[in-house]
C-alpha cells in the first residue's frame, strides 16, 4: 500500500474506533470540524489514547492529540507513530 | 496450606456533611453537568471544622471491629488486635503519625501503631504490609484502615479537586489464618514511580520548601493534581498491576468477579474495564455517591457492594489501587462471609 493509502485505512479505522467506543457519529468526525467544534471533551482524547495504546501499540505522550485538530491532523500524528512502532 | 492473613472485619465511616453538584457549581465555574460527565460524581462529604482524620479513622476502626466480633467463628479466637496500620496522607498532625493515637483511642492498648503514606495506594499498600507482619508471625489480628480528609487541603478556587475528593475512611480487620480459606489474601503487585511525583502533589508543607526558611509560594499549601497526564497513569498502572498480579494467582480477567479499583473517576474505572476486557458488571462503582475518598476509597467501595449483595462470598476479587508517589497496588482474595458495618 501506498503511504496514502495506509493513512486512509488508518484514518477509518480511528474514526470507526472513536464513533463505537464514545458514541459519536462517524460522518460529523469525517467532515474537517475539529475535535473541538464536535464538543468532543479533553478526556476522550486521553481515552483514545489509552485504546490506541492496547488495540495497535500505538503509543501517544499526553498531549500528542489536541482537541484542536481535526481528525485527519490526529491520524498524521497517530500514522507517525505507528511508523515508529 | 501455608499461613496468611485473612480479611474477617469491614466498615466504613463518613462525616456527617454531604455536599451536592449543586451545592459546588453555586461557588464555582461549574455544573453539576460538567461533574457528572467529566467524573461520574454526584456527591462527596466533609468533615465539620474541627474534625480531623483520626475521628474518621476511629469510627471505621470501631465499624470493622464490630463486624468481625460479628463474623467471628469457633476457630476465631484470638480476638485482640495486636496491629494497627493506618493508610493516610493527611495525618491530624504532620508528626506524630496519626495510628497510635486512633489504636489509644479504639482502647487497643499499647499496639505497634503506624501510618503509610502512599496517598491513593495508601490502602493497598497497608494491607500488604499488615498481612506480611501475619505470614511473618509479627503479628496475628491487624487493623487496617485507610482515611483521609482531603477536604482539609484542597484548593477552595480549585473546581476540578473540589468536585472530585470527598473525606472518608474504611477498614478490614485481618487475621492470622490459612491461604485455603475465604477471605485469605492470595498475592500482592506493587510498585512506585517517583519519576511522577510532581504529578500528585501538595507542594509545600514539607522540609524542601521549610528548610528556605520562606513562607510558602501562592497555592504551594494546597493539593494540585496534572489530570490528564494522571487519568493516564492511573489506568495503564491499574490495568498492568492486575493484570500482573492474575498472572501470578493463577485467574484469568475473566474469572474475576468484581474488580474494587480506587475510585478516582468513573471513566478512568471503564477505562481500566477496557484495557483489561472486563464487563461493567464486573467493575464495583461507589464513586457517584462518595467521591474519591483517597485512601478509604477501596474499603468503602467494599463496605458500598457488599452492603448492597453486589459483592458476595466466594467471589473472586480484585483490589487495585493508583495514587501519587507515583504508587499503584492490587491484592487478590476470594470474598469471605463477613457483614460489612457502616453505622454507628
Amino acid at each position: 500500500m501506498t503511504a496514502l493509502s495506509v493513512e486512509f485505512s488508518l484514518k477509518h479505522q480511528v474514526s470507526g474506533l472513536i464513533s463505537d467506543k464514545f458514541g459519536l457519529d462517524e460522518a460529523e468526525l469525517l467532515s474537517g470540524a475539529t475535535f473541538d467544534e464536535l464538543d468532543i471533551d479533553s478526556l476522550i482524547l486521553v481515552e483514545l489514547s489509552l485504546i490506541l495504546r492496547k488495540e495497535m501499540g500505538i503509543v501517544l505522550v499526553e498531549g500528542e492529540l489536541k482537541s484542536s485538530f481535526t481528525l485527519d491532523e490526529a491520524v498524521a500524528v497517530i500514522a507517525a507513530k505507528a511508523d515508529q512502532a | 496450606m501455608s499461613r496468611a492473613a485473612v480479611v474477617c472485619g469491614l466498615g466504613g465511616a463518613l462525616p456527617a456533611t454531604a455536599v451536592t453538584n449543586e451545592e459546588l457549581a453555586a461557588q464555582l465555574d461549574t455544573s453539576d453537568q460538567w461533574i457528572r460527565t467529566r467524573t461520574g460524581i454526584g456527591l462527596r462529604y466533609v468533615v465539620a471544622p474541627g474534625e480531623s482524620t483520626s475521628d474518621l479513622a476511629v469510627a471505621a476502626g470501631e465499624r470493622a471491629l464490630e463486624s468481625a466480633r460479628r463474623t467471628g467463628n469457633d476457630n476465631d479466637t484470638e480476638a485482640d488486635v495486636d496491629l494497627v496500620v493506618l493508610a493516610t496522607s493527611t495525618p491530624d498532625r504532620p508528626c506524630p503519625g496519626t495510628a497510635p493515637g486512633v489504636a489509644h483511642r479504639l482502647g487497643l492498648g499499647t499496639v505497634p501503631a503506624f501510618d503509610v503514606a502512599a496517598v491513593c495506594t495508601g490502602f493497598v499498600y497497608a494491607l500488604a504490609t499488615a498481612a506480611s507482619m501475619i505470614t511473618a508471625g509479627v503479628a496475628r489480628r491487624a487493623l487496617v484502615i485507610g482515611a483521609d480528609t482531603f477536604s482539609t487541603i484542597l484548593d477552595p478556587v480549585d473546581r476540578t479537586t473540589r468536585a472530585i475528593f470527598g473525606d472518608g475512611a474504611g477498614a478490614v480487620v485481618l487475621r492470622a489464618g490459612e491461604s485455603s480459606e475465604p477471605g485469605a489474601l492470595l498475592g500482592f503487585d506493587l510498585g512506585s514511580d517517583g519519576g511522577g511525583a510532581d504529578l500528585i502533589t501538595v507542594r509545600a508543607g514539607g522540609s524542601r520548601q521549610r528548610s528556605t526558611g520562606e513562607p510558602p509560594a501562592e497555592g504551594d499549601q494546597y493539593f494540585a493534581m496534572e489530570g490528564r497526564p494522571v487519568f493516564t497513569e492511573a489506568v495503564i498502572n491499574m490495568s498492568e498491576s492486575s493484570q500482573r498480579l492474575l498472572d501470578r494467582v493463577g485467574w484469568t480477567p475473566a474469572d474475576l468477579d468484581k474488580v474494587v479499583a480506587h475510585q478516582a473517576n468513573v471513566r478512568i474505572l471503564h477505562a481500566v474495564g477496557e484495557q483489561l476486557g472486563l464487563e461493567e458488571k464486573q467493575i464495583v462503582v461507589n464513586l457517584d455517591r462518595v467521591g474519591n475518598t483517597v485512601a478509604a476509597s477501596i474499603p468503602l467501595a467494599l463496605s458500598d457492594a457488599a452492603a448492597a449483595g453486589d459483592l458476595v462470598p466466594g467471589h473472586r476479587v480484585v483490589l487495585t489501587g493508583f495514587g501519587g508517589g507515583l504508587t499503584w497496588g492490587s491484592a487478590a482474595l476470594v470474598w469471605p462471609d463477613i457483614e460489612p458495618v457502616t453505622q454507628p
